[in-house]
């Protein structure tokens, strides 16, 4: 998982964000979910989003609620 | 409407949800939402609390359940209205009925016969849409559907969305919504909850490994993603279908338009038909006034007037049929000579009296009719009757037949989560050795986890783990679980008998014993508005029944009902502490009561059982009563008016009864209302309540010009021990077969334990203890022989006692029973003429051998079991040196094999030895008086550390040798410094055996024992 330098959001929906030095434009949401990972060793709950930008291209985002940290998780080619 | 949950599971579901279903309601109200509906997995069996709860919140109550539909995936299925609860009632006994137990299926020809008037939801990923569908096989989906709509009307069958933020969730959902509209199905969302708050996630996904066996740190498909099936809040549920609106707007007028069934306020009596033409009541009254001319004979005129009131109060209560059933049952049993007896609150009722039901005189005791049943309190009696435990399943089974198997059924209940198995499932999904984990739940002391936690550094045999974090956390969350109900078992003796169908009334399911059980927990059938009786075995009469057989052959005129009640050696016996082997009288405590009490008279047996109570215990009254009794201290009342209540127990309160009378008498209640008074201060939960319960006291007696402090010390007096109390109704009962019992054990000692040893399991000590007083009152116990022993034990010569095959570890009565009638009349020569006839594993030939059953024939015991593995493939060359074995080898077999010596007890071995290094016998101990210094070793028996008032764990325990029992008391500091010799892991091995643990004391001898000043683990040079 990569840290994402930049992302806006509205009520932790993604809109775009920065990748590659590249603004990528979110023009629909695929998926979403949430996964608890390994809860019973204090790992943090993440908001997972599978988007396509208008660069066609399809990305997974994941998101920490609690701290609102974002990180690109799977770019698909 | 704010919001609706259609499908939830409670705990009830069985590892399949964390919440209790007040848990849920609470949750709902917290989160705005104004309709749930309990969908647990097969079951209702939440559903008395989960309607309890909600009535009492103004949350709208639905009622419901998930099931597996046979090769489809499951389904929710939810009661519109009162009349179709049946329908589901039927559907679930049909599911559990038809399919392998544990594996509950719904056919699709009994969703046809019962679905109908049912409302049904597709489920979330386990539903039958859902599941085909992300299983790949998607063409299969518009056919269940189509199946579907085929039973289920327009407006009853629904495609389920759920809020469960898990991948591929959008594709599903688009899907399933597409699928609606081409077929004119709606949609609605549902949580599909499985814990009430997202906190208890991690217990659920815990008890997820549990029912799956599996490690937490395995992935597994049934394990949960997230943790998003909690009770979500109205705003959390639009958030998460805020692409599939509709699905939660139809999510509330669902929940809007299904009403919750009005089950709770039903009443559904037995019904006992009477052929002549009369009522039940005359009938009733016909049978009472026979029995009270057997009971009282010319007095019937003076008790009359109570037995007209008590069947006056039974008729307006609509409980007539209700008594005739119980007076049914007992007279089955009296017909039968089975031994039985109404114990508990029925024995303050003079119609239970004269119906034969219960054996203690109310009206002579001049007990309270109130306690057991009164108009104010409308709830219903319950009345326990306890038989020969070998019969009373043969009563079950005449209930079965005389009411017919629709209208009878065995009651469950909910077998919860303790403390140790709490422990023993969370460390092993938590990746805990079993080795480990066994020490550390066997360590444990007798308190909540909770308490535990608090304590951890206090308790000396848990300080030892080194791992004490990582324990911690699973006790932290063992603790979650504890309580939690964890499977459906048999109540020991709970039937209910009704005039209606039972199958419409509650879900009848098979129990692991293969009884058929109505799925509601013993405390929740009375909201049912079913009459329960229970009927309880008790191994005493086992017992009794087989000394009086053994008696009468040498005594033809004996009988147990009819012996001398005031028989000065049966009271000496108790008096010196003598009861082992008593009924309700040989705890240590009692013992020791007894020691001090001195008692020699009826009513000093009733007292005793009621005074070794948590009530009596802490409310100090142990000592006053006994000081008071024994003249040494002067006997007073708190009110001059409280003397005819109290005077029969020297001014002390005792029992509940008491409680009763005090506030009629001081306060002016109703005897109905002074006994709810009684259960509120039983089950008052908060130091709110009891304020106001005692201003209430305060005021009604004060108004009747009683003192202020006086009304307030009675009230403190009553008030701390009500909730602990014995009721003298019950204690009356149980004095009866406690006395007898302690005759028998005076004057036929030899038959009164050939009883006990044949009825055991039962009682407060093991058999070795039992055999150590035998052989201390001359009985010579004599060992299991091939071709002399029965089954069980049988008397032999004038003194002794032949143990039977029975006994042997792993036999089981049914084996031991061939073993026997399998015996040719030449008897048995060899162990492999055993094993030849009745098919004997070599197992259990062997312990035939090491115990000394073929010694008779050759006491070469070597050389049998050379002879047995010499039938074993895997023979081994012969170890026979022609010699018999060794007393230690001999002891330690028996030990093995029957966990007690026969022939000697197991510290005697050691005698030589111990007397050489200056240890004294427990005979010798006891015969000191109370200040000495001693040292003794002896087998640990029965330690405990029972919870006290100030928290301060105290352990009390018994020693045991071959001359006797010895009371020990290790104080607190001693616990702290000794206790993990006594609860830590591990029993010592000797010669390649398991041995009983023994333990060298040092300490100063009391009047009832020992208290220990030094503790040591002990082991045989």
């Amino acid at each position: 998982m990569k840290p994402l330098s930049r992302i806006w959001a509205t009520n932790r929906v993604p809109e775009r964000f920065l990748w590659n030095r590249r603004e990528v434009v979110i023009v629909r949401v695929i998926d979403y979910w949430r996964d608890v990972g390994e809860w019973w060793r204090n790992e943090p709950e993440l908001w997972f989003w599978r988007v396509e930008g208008r660069d066609r291209g399809i990305y997974e985002l994941a998101c920490d609620p609690q701290r609102n940290q974002w990180w690109m998780y799977h770019v698909y080619d | 409407m704010r919001g609706a949950h259609l499908h939830v599971h409670s705990a009830f579901s069985f590892l399949e949800g964390a919440a209790l279903p007040g848990q849920m309601i609470e949750a709902a109200v917290t989160a705005g939402i104004d309709a749930v509906a309990l969908t647990d997995s097969h079951r209702l069996s939440g559903v008395v609390p989960f309607l309890q709860a909600a009535e009492q919140t103004g949350i709208k109550a639905i009622v419901g359940a998930e099931v597996e539909v046979a090769d489809a995936g499951r389904l929710v299925l939810l009661v519109p209205d009162s009349t179709a609860y049946a329908a589901l009632t039927g559907l679930l006994t049909a599911a559990h009925l038809d399919s392998p137990r544990t594996k509950p299926r719904v056919t699709w020809e009994r969703l046809q016969e019962f679905g109908p008037s049912l409302i049904a939801l597709s489920g979330d990923r386990r539903g039958m849409l859902g599941s085909s569908w992300l299983a790949g096989d998607r063409q299969r989906v518009p056919e269940l559907l189509a199946q579907l709509r085929r039973i289920f009307p327009q407006d009853h069958l629904y495609i389920e969305l759920t809020a469960s933020y898990l991948p591929g969730d959008q594709s599903l959902f688009r899907a399933l919504a597409d699928l609606g509209e081409h077929t004119g199905t709606p949609l609605v969302g549902t949580g599909a909850v499985h814990y009430a708050s997202k906190e208890q996630f991690g217990l659920y996904d815990l008890m997820t490994c549990i029912r799956t066996g599996q490690p937490i740190e395995s992935a597994g498909a049934e394990r949960a993603l997230n943790a998003e099936n909690y009770l979500k809040p109205a705003d959390a549920m639009r958030q998460a279908f805020r692409r599939w609106p509709i699905a939660w707007e139809n999510a509330l007028e669902l929940g809007a338009r299904l009403q919750t069934p009005d089950i709770l306020h039903r009443h559904h009596p037995p019904l006992f038909a009477i052929t002549d033409g009369t009522t039940a009541q005359e009938y009733l009254t016909r049978l009472v006034r026979e029995g009270a001319r057997h009971r009282y004979g010319a007095r019937i005129k003076e008790v009359w007037s109570r037995i007209e009131r008590e069947l006056a109060v039974i008729g307006d209560m609509g409980f007539t049929d209700y008594f005739l059933v119980v007076w049914d049952v007992a007279r089955y049993a009296r017909e039968r000579k089975i031994r039985y007896a109404g114990r508990g609150s029925a024995a303050d009722s003079v119609v239970a009296y004269c119906l034969g039901i219960t054996d203690v005189d109310a009206h002579a005791r001049n007990l309270l009719f109130e306690r057991f049943m009164s108009r104010e309190r409308q709830e219903v009696p319950d009345i326990d009757i306890d038989f020969d435990a070998r019969y009373r399943d043969a009563v079950a089974d005449y209930v079965v037949a005389r009411y017919g198997s629709a209208h009878v059924a065995r009651v469950a209940t909910y077998q919860t989560y303790r403390q140790r198995l709490a422990v023993r499932e969370i460390g092993k999904v938590m990746g805990f050795p079993p080795g480990e984990l066994d020490a550390l739940a066997k360590s444990l002391p007798e308190a909540p986890i909770r308490d535990v936690l608090a304590r951890w550094d206090n308790i000396p045999e848990l300080r030892q783990y080194p791992q004490s974090d990582r324990l911690k956390l699973v006790l932290k969350w063992a603790q979650a679980l504890e309580g939690l109900p964890r499977h459906l078992g048999t109540h020991v003796g709970g039937v209910v008998i009704s005039s209606d169908p039972l199958g419409a009334v509650g879900v009848r399911e098979r129990s692991a014993k293969g009884v058929e059980v109505i799925a509601v927990d013993k405390r929740d059938v009375e909201a049912l508005g079913l009459l329960k009786l229970d009927l309880l075995s008790l191994r005493t009469f086992t017992a009794v029944d087989v000394a009086s057989g053994a008696i009468r052959r040498q005594n033809p005129a004996f009988s147990y009902d009819d012996l001398p009640l005031e028989d000065a050696a049966t009271y000496h016996r108790l008096q010196r502490g003598e009861g082992i082997g008593v009924f309700q009288l040989e705890s240590p405590a009692q013992r020791s009561l007894a020691i001090r009490l001195q008692p020699d008279r009826w009513e000093d047996i009733v007292a005793s059982l009621a005074l070794i109570r948590p009530g009596p215990i802490k409310g100090n009254m142990v000592e006053p009563f006994i000081a008071r009794r024994r003249g040494e201290e002067p006997v007073s009342y708190l009110h001059p008016d409280l003397e005819p209540v109290l005077s029969k127990t020297y001014g002390v309160v005792l029992f509940q009864e008491q409680v009763i009378a005090i506030a009629s008498i001081l306060a002016g209640f109703t005897p109905g209302e002074a006994d709810q008074l009684r259960r509120v201060m039983t089950h008052a939960r908060s130091p709110g309540e009891m304020t106001a319960i005692g201003e209430a006291f305060r005021a009604k007696a004060m108004a009747r010009g009683v003192e202020q402090n006086v009304a307030q010390a009675v009230f403190q007096q009553i008030a701390g021990y009500a909730s602990y109390g014995f009721n003298e109704a019950h204690a009356a009962a149980f004095a009866e077969t406690a006395y007898r019992t302690a005759y028998l054990l005076e004057h036929h000692p030899r038959e009164y334990l050939l009883g006990l040893l044949n009825a055991e399991p039962l009682g407060y000590y093991p058999i070795d203890v039992l055999l150590v007083e035998a052989r201390r009152r001359g009985i010579c116990v004599l060992p299991v022989d091939i071709n002399t022993s029965h089954a069980e034990a049988i008397p032999e010569g004038d003194d002794g006692i032949r143990m039977g095959f029975q006994f042997v570890r792993g036999m089981g009565a049914e084996m031991a029973a061939r073993v026997f009638r399998g015996r040719p009349p030449q008897g048995y020569r060899t162990p492999q003429d055993v094993g030849n006839m009745v098919n004997l594993s070599l197992g259990a030939l062997r312990a035939f051998v090491e115990i000394g059953a073929f010694d008779a024939q050759d006491p070469d015991r070597d050389a049998w079991l050379d002879g047995l593995t010499r039938h074993n493939r895997l023979g081994i060359a012969g170890r026979s040196t022609g010699q018999a074995w060794s007393r230690m080898q001999q002891v330690a077999a028996e030990y093995r094999h029957l966990g007690f010596g026969v022939r000697e007890q197991w510290m005697a071995l050691w005698r030589p030895q111990l007397e050489q290094a200056g240890f004294r016998s427990i005979a010798t101990i006891r015969a000191m008086p109370a200040g000495q210094v001693v040292r003794t070793v002896g087998i640990l028996i029965r330690p405990h550390r029972p919870p006290t008032r100030s928290g301060q764990l105290v352990v009390f325990f018994s020693l045991l040798d071959e001359t006797g029992i010895l009371e020990a008391r290790l104080s607190s500091a001693g616990y702290q410094k000794y206790g993990h010799h006594i609860f830590g892991p591990g029993r010592k091995r000797y010669g390649g055996d398991r041995v009983p643990r023994m333990v060298a004391i040092s300490g100063r001898t009391e009047p009832q024992g020992v208290a220990v000043t030094a503790l040591a683990p002990w082991v045989p040079l």
